[in-house]
């Protein structure tokens, strides 16, 4: 590079930096990645950028909340992450550890929409979607599409459904095979366990590849138990080979929380943005275009979302949430049980 | 060059300065990459704090969840079994490939030698889901065993203990070739020229003499297959359709599922002083052979 | 036939690709308890002849028998034929005695008559007392005599040495060559081996064979190859030695070009051309006269009991080899005659001219 070409680079560079610095805040957002992240960047990142020209919203996709956790765990004193899109199960994790900042009515007024559950560890986590756990199936293989969760264990499907069981699915899991069984999971998960050991002889793998999603519209399996959001995309884009079954007895969702950064340089850029997220127009439009369930109380579905996101007007009625901050003190020993009183005999 | 050959003892100042200044950067290295994520694994095994290795203060707790726990016992079991099982087939399977190589006088010795060790040009990841195509339900061998009428059901050759075994023999064999060639120097056609006309058939050759002097060969082999296949957490995990249970696996799972760090570091820390005594033993008899 | 011991018959060797055999029709006979040495330059097919012998190459044809057996298709471990390789090849993972014990074992000898017959064979080569010792901590000498002592112990038809003297240093060298020879003669053993070294091959041999490019080119005892050589090749492979062509001018005198007349003991007729040789060591000092050149010393080596010189005789050189003892040395630069008696001059060939 010559000197006068670097020279005007640098000027190039200092010139959009001081734009930067006058005009807008920079707001780095870290989230989950893939249809996700299209589907955020398009439907809530873009219309509140629209809404504030003075606050601009870098979203970083991550390969999950895990890996998220490591990063803000390595950066705590001195954060580069203003607001953190998380699995409810580290998010809770991430509070024991403090990394997240408090949040108030005053300067987040969305917050009072927020149903009691979705407040998680006081005003900490903020629950802005759920994302329920169904069952998909090959449509091409399967003429008569699974109704129920207990269809798992009919034997015509012996070695055709593929499961992975060993992390927030199974826990999610657990708790609406012991509802089905009629207990309460905070007393004894000894049902559900049961009821997983009825249809593990049907499980071919434990662990499918690439993921739980592929191995269905490979053929490779019958059914797959995984999440709403991405295999309604699917049956979409991927010509109807994938189809989703919502059980009637109901599901429950993965839940995915909002946080501040403790400490983020941006904080009230990133109470604005957090407000948004959470407001009743941002999350309809989020649900609508990528089948996660909203969480704000306010929002109001068409029927036919509705019955995309959770399914028939039974499975609607017995839509579950779940005690987070207690599911999180028993999470490691689930899926403990999970792998040691189902999979490894199985 | 000629300095460097040179014992240390003779070496005169200049040239032991000059060696030390060539160390650094490989020496560094080394801290960086290895010694340093050591002790924070180390110290990481200790902590209180389930998320940082140097916050918190020191407990012995998840050392004495991992050994209590007789599931670890039996994860650790299948560890070694596993990676016994895969040493051993890694190691017939190789054994006549580096033979030949060997062996061979061919001009194409070169070329085939190159191809043997092809697959390590490839990741493991890629020939794990090659194996998943072959040995799935629906893969070639089952299509195969059913459009014959041969069986109606499939055979469950992948998700188990068997297809993470095949998978990892292929996979690591072209390791234990590699580090047979390397051991196989005393190795002469000589020798078993001079045993045939002392009155050897060619099996008692190949008993009396080419297996004695290759057997160093063949324990390196199978040492570096069994180190490898006891860390591979991949290949069982993805082969194994999630029912092998491994250290490997067990260390991924409690470090990204569950989140317990400290635990996952103590496992590692386990594995690690379980098999390096393993290691340890096994060099010396090594040794001893080769002595 | 049946005399012999061994008989090698039109044996061929074309490795494939090769545009010549590296083997050509080889024929030759050992009685039994003879020694034979195959000699010849690098690259001249005798390795590969011993080889054939011993089973370890195939030929591409001809006959090999053994006792008046054909043996040719007789897998190696089966010829019962002991042999020597250059760099030994003793097994570095056994001891001495276990690398001697080696081929009887191999015969099912059961363990009772092994340890003597090896304790015999260690004593034989004066290795009786390392009989525990690793191979790999002998010397070379102690090593070449373990491989000896692994080859005669299992009582051989034949035995085999590939260049058994080749990786030891000179003094040893000579030693072995006398120490093997002694062996052999001892045990009877009928042998053969494989050298490119003259001296060797002129002290231990009993016969030699000459090899050039595939080929023997002339076999015979020692003395006869060394004295009457068959061609040139051979005469120039065996010993040093001064070749002078003339034209016959008269019965047994040649006129050398450049030399004058020179009387030889041999038929030739008048007029054709002969090929002549004078061995450095047939010179004499001696006064001017027939059959004596005069020159002067152009060149001098002292070796102690030989004295090696050369002169120039009308632009010829001619090297002599003088005893020390003869009186009154020459030095360099003096004017001397030397003369060679008719029959000391070797007759090599004779052409029309």
């Amino acid at each position: 590079m010559t000197n006068r070409t670097s020279l005007s680079l640098l000027a190039l560079l200092a010139a959009t930096g001081a734009a930067h610095a006058q005009d807008k805040t920079p707001l780095n957002v870290v989230g989950f990645s893939g249809v996700f992240a299209e589907n955020y960047e398009k439907f809530i990142i873009a219309p509140f950028e629209a809404a504030h020209p003075d606050i601009d919203v870098i979203y970083q996709p991550s390969k999950n909340s895990a890996e998220t956790l490591a990063l803000l765990t390595l950066q705590r004193s001195d954060p580069t992450v203003d607001v953190a899109l998380i699995d409810v199960s580290v998010a809770i994790k991430a509070n024991g550890e403090g990394l997240f900042a408090t949040l108030d009515e005053a300067s987040v007024p969305n917050l009072a929409d927020q149903p009691a559950w979705a407040r998680i560890d006081g005003d900490k986590s903020i629950a802005f979607s759920q994302d329920n756990l169904t069952i998909l199936y090959n449509t091409e293989t399967v003429s008569e599409p699974p109704t129920s969760w207990t269809d798992l264990a009919d034997p015509k499907y012996k070695g055709k459904i593929a499961a992975k069981l060993a992390d927030t699915r199974g826990v999610i899991l657990i708790p609406i095979l012991n509802k089905i069984a009629g207990a309460d999971y905070k007393e004894t998960i000894d049902p559900a366990i049961e009821a997983l050991n009825q249809f593990a002889p049907n499980v071919s793998t434990w662990e499918p590849a690439p993921d739980c999603y592929a191995v269905v519209q490979s053929g490779e399996v019958d059914l797959s138990i995984c999440w709403n959001g991405r295999s309604q995309y699917l049956h979409d884009t991927q010509g109807g080979i994938i189809g989703v079954s919502a059980p009637k007895e109901g599901s429950i969702g993965q839940t995915n929380t909002i946080n501040l950064v403790e400490g983020s340089a941006h904080a009230e850029a990133a109470k604005t943005f957090i407000n948004y997220a959470l407001s009743a127009e941002a999350q309809a439009t989020f649900a609508e275009k990528s089948f996660y369930g909203p969480v704000n109380t306010k929002v109001e579905l068409s029927p036919e979302v509705a019955t995309r996101i959770y399914g028939s007007p039974e499975a609607q009625a017995a839509q579950m949430s779940l005690d987070w901050p207690w599911i999180a003190t028993v999470y490691s020993e689930w899926i403990q049980r999970i792998n040691r009183e189902v999979i490894a005999f199985n | 060059m000629s300095g460097a050959a040179a014992p240390a003892q003779q070496m005169t100042g200049s040239n032991r300065y000059m060696l030390l200044i060539l160390l650094v950067p490989g020496l560094l290295a080394l801290m960086t990459t290895f010694l340093l994520p050591m002790v924070w694994l180390a110290r990481a095994s200790f902590s209180t704090s389930s998320m940082s290795a140097f916050g918190g203060g020191v407990t012995l707790e998840h050392y004495h969840a991992a050994l209590t726990d007789p599931f670890y016992w039996k994860v650790a079991m299948n560890t070694l079994s596993l990676g016994v099982t895969v040493s051993f087939f890694a190691v017939i399977l190789s054994y006549p490939i580096a033979l030949f190589l060997t062996r061979s006088t061919s001009r194409w010795r070169g070329v085939l030698t190159a191809l043997a060790v092809a697959p390590l040009l490839t990741s493991a990841v890629v020939r794990t889901y090659g194996w998943m195509v072959i040995l799935g339900d629906r893969g070639v061998i089952n299509s195969t065993l059913q459009s014959l009428s041969l069986t109606t059901d499939p055979v469950r050759l992948s998700n188990n203990t068997f297809g993470a075994t095949v998978a990892l023999v292929e996979i690591l064999m072209p390791y234990a070739i590699l580090a047979m060639l390397a051991g196989f120097g005393r190795l002469n056609p000589q020798l078993e020229e001079a045993a045939s006309m002392l009155g050897a058939s060619k099996l008692r050759v190949f008993w009396r003499i080419i297996l004695p002097l290759s057997l160093p060969g063949i324990l390196t082999g199978a040492l570096l297959v069994f180190v490898l296949a006891i860390s591979a957490f991949v290949t069982p995990r993805l082969m194994g359709g999630g029912r092998v249970f491994v250290l490997g696996t067990e260390v991924f799972q409690e470090a990204t599922v569950t989140l317990n760090w400290p635990l996952a570091a103590a496992l590692s820390v386990v594995l690690l002083a379980l098999f390096s005594s393993v290691i340890v033993i096994y060099q010396r008899a090594l040794r001893r052979l080769e002595a | 036939m049946s005399e012999h011991h061994v008989v090698v018959e039109n044996l061929v060797k074309t490795y494939p690709g090769a545009a010549t055999p590296s083997v050509d029709h080889v024929s030759f006979a050992l009685p039994k308890g003879e020694m034979l040495a195959l000699l010849g330059p690098s690259g001249c097919g005798k390795t590969t002849i011993l080889r054939m012998i011993a089973g370890l190459i195939e030929p591409t044809s001809g006959a090999i028998q053994l006792n008046g057996r054909e043996i040719s298709q007789t897998p190696v471990h089966k010829r019962n034929m002991g042999m020597v390789f250059q760099a030994y090849a003793l097994f570095p993972h056994m001891t001495v005695a276990g690398n001697v014990a080696f081929g009887l074992e191999m015969r099912g000898v059961p363990n009772s008559e092994r340890g003597p017959k090896v304790q015999r064979a260690l004593d034989m080569v004066k290795l009786g007392h390392l009989g525990d010792r690793r191979v790999t901590q002998l010397s070379g000498g102690q090593q070449q005599r373990c491989a000896i002592a692994r080859s005669l112990v299992i009582e051989p038809e034949l035995l085999l040495l590939d260049e058994p003297l080749s990786n030891l240093d000179a003094k040893l060298r000579d030693e072995m060559r006398d120490e093997i020879r002694e062996i052999q003669s001892r045990t009877g053993v009928t042998a053969i081996f494989v050298t490119h070294d003259q001296d060797e091959a002129l002290s231990m041999a009993d016969r030699l064979a000459v090899m050039s490019a595939g080929r023997i080119e002339q076999i015979g005892t020692p003395r006869e190859i060394f004295d009457a050589p068959a061609n040139e090749f051979v005469a120039g492979f065996i010993g040093a030695g001064n070749f002078l062509s003339g034209r016959v001018t008269a019965p047994g005198q040649a006129e050398i070009e450049g030399l004058g007349p020179l009387r030889f003991a041999a038929p030739a007729s008048v007029g054709s051309r002969v090929q002549l040789m004078v061995r450095p060591h047939r010179f004499k000092l001696a006064a001017p006269g027939p059959n004596a050149f005069t020159g002067q010393v152009e060149s001098l080596v002292y070796r102690g009991q030989i004295l090696t010189l050369a002169i120039t005789v009308g632009g010829r050189r001619l090297t002599a080899d003088l005893h020390t003892h003869a009186g009154t040395l020459p030095a360099k630069g003096d004017t001397v005659t030397l003369a060679v008696a008719p029959g000391d001059v070797t007759f090599l060939s004779e052409a029309a001219a």
